[in-house]
């Protein structure tokens, strides 16, 4: 076995699992990945080892997960030399897939989850403006520079993911860390199934760009504020795409 | 270093110098491994760099010494056959030794551009060992660590680095004697002023150093490598 390295947005893909039934929850989170196009479009998947030992679930679940994933067209798997699962991008995107999990959550519930990242958010970003150094602050930075250039939905939501982690990170807490990639799993990717057109990225930028502004500023207050008024806005936007959807 | 450093700190400077050189021996001999191979492959391949497992797996499998992960990383565009590439070992939670995965296409999920990372950065445009840290290794371990890396030259030319990882809570677990011991609050800081441990509570392992107590007659720095020992003020 190896030892996996997955960093970035993906680290919310391939965190290990909680509740449900295994294979259910790793059809879950693959599918997620794949309806946000964090997953692209003919992406080979690590193999069945690899991923039972990243979920810390048997390779008989994999497997199990995997002939879901076949049969609703969502990965191919060829045999032979470079043979391997990739990924297939469903034709209408973002909707079936994501709709599917979102419609299972109450407003409720959604308010609760957002009310939870808010405060990780919110506590990261405060941690990081006590803590960054010089170099954290150029990281950030560059971060947010990414999170304005990404002119494609996914490249957004995974920047966006990027920016998230960074901060969790220049919190110097590992522990802040693990629950941001935790909530990133369960309710960022919800989240990004609002967000990535261009209106949802300008907003997230100018927040990305206020969380940043408060952190080189050294003002944890203001730092706190920021990230919990963005994570806020992104809770809103769902809630609010949630409502339109039941009304169509 | 200067004769009037007291003895408490000194024992303190020692506990820093034994982790440190556990970490910079091996990058030392990371180094002394690929170099050569590097010096006289004008096109080397991934497969060169076969070297550097040899010399890293059986001191990661000794459970008595603080590194927990090592290896190579090249420099980018030095390989024919990897754009970016890592040879990188690490201890997995059972102790055992294991190759690092990593994607080299840019448009894979795992793939994971270093170019601007300290531990490469700092080295490739200092030319000398640099020490990362403390910080969360999100990338790679997820944990709390120290990345010591050394820049790997021929001649004038940047190939890339050698490094050694050591978890924070490893290295703590070095200082604590020798900080217990001493006779003032003290903290052993990195160049950014971030402390890596110290007898105050008030002044704990992350926490940037208050700006009165980084004042540099207060510091006794570790030789070869952007760490010191710092008195903190009351």
């Amino acid at each position: 076995m190896a030892v996996p390295f997955y960093g970035r947005a993906s680290a919310a893909v391939f965190s290990p699992l909680e509740s449900m039934s295994r294979s259910e929850l790793v059809v879950c989170r693959l599918m997620d990945a794949i309806a946000l196009g964090l997953l692209p479009d003919a992406e080979q998947l690590p193999g069945e080892m690899d991923l039972a030992s990243i979920f810390g679930v048997s390779t008989v679940t994999v497997r199990e997960a995997l002939s879901v994933l076949r049969a609703e067209g969502l990965i191919e798997t060829r045999r032979g030399r470079g043979g391997g699962s990739f990924v297939r991008a469903p034709e209408d995107g973002v909707n079936r897939l994501a709709r599917r999990r979102l419609d299972g959550l109450a407003l409720s519930e959604l308010r609760d989850l957002g009310d939870v990242y808010a405060a990780i958010s919110g506590a990261s970003s405060a941690l990081a403006a006590r803590r960054s150094s010089p170099d954290d602050l150029v990281r950030l930075g560059r971060v947010a520079d990414a999170l304005a250039a990404a002119d494609t939905a996914d490249a957004r939501r995974r920047a966006d993911g990027h920016f998230h982690i960074e901060v969790a990170a220049a919190a110097q807490s590992p522990q802040l860390y693990h629950e941001e990639v935790r909530l990133q799993a369960e309710f960022g990717t919800l989240l990004w199934i609002a967000f990535g057109d261009d209106s949802s990225h300008a907003q997230m930028v100018r927040s990305c760009r206020a969380v940043v502004a408060a952190i080189a500023e050294r003002d944890p207050r203001a730092a706190r504020e920021a990230a919990e008024q963005r994570v806020a806005d992104s809770t809103a936007r769902l809630i609010d795409y949630r409502l339109n959807e039941d009304l169509t | 270093m200067s004769p009037q450093t007291p003895p408490d700190v000194e024992r303190v400077r020692y506990a820093v110098e034994d982790v440190v050189s556990h970490a910079l021996d091996l990058v030392d001999r990371i180094v002394a491994a690929v170099q050569p191979v590097l010096a006289a492959q004008p096109a080397p391949r991934r497969s060169d760099l076969a070297v550097v497992e040899p010399v890293v797996a059986p001191v990661l499998a000794d459970l008595d010494q603080p590194v927990q992960g090592a290896g190579f990383v090249a420099a980018v565009g030095l390989l024919e056959d990897a754009r970016w590439w890592l040879e990188w070992f690490a201890r997995d939670p059972d102790g055992r030794v294991q190759r690092l995965v990593t994607h080299s296409e840019p448009q894979a999920m795992g793939f994971y551009d270093y170019e601007s990372l300290p531990w490469y950065l700092v080295p490739s445009t200092t030319g000398r060992p640099h020490v990362t840290g403390p910080y969360v290794d999100y990338v790679c371990t997820e944990e709390y660590t120290l990345t010591f890396s050394s820049p790997v030259m021929v001649g004038d030319r940047f190939l890339g680095v050698a490094g050694a990882d050591i978890a924070v809570k490893s290295a703590e677990q070095r200082l604590l004697p020798a900080l217990c011991a001493a006779d003032r609050r003290l903290a052993v800081v990195n160049d950014d002023g971030r402390i890596l441990s110290s007898n105050d509570g008030r002044h704990v392992c992350g926490d940037l150093l208050p700006d009165a107590d980084a004042r540099a007659d207060a510091a006794h720095p570790v030789a070869g490598v952007p760490l010191s020992i710092v008195t903190l003020s009351d």
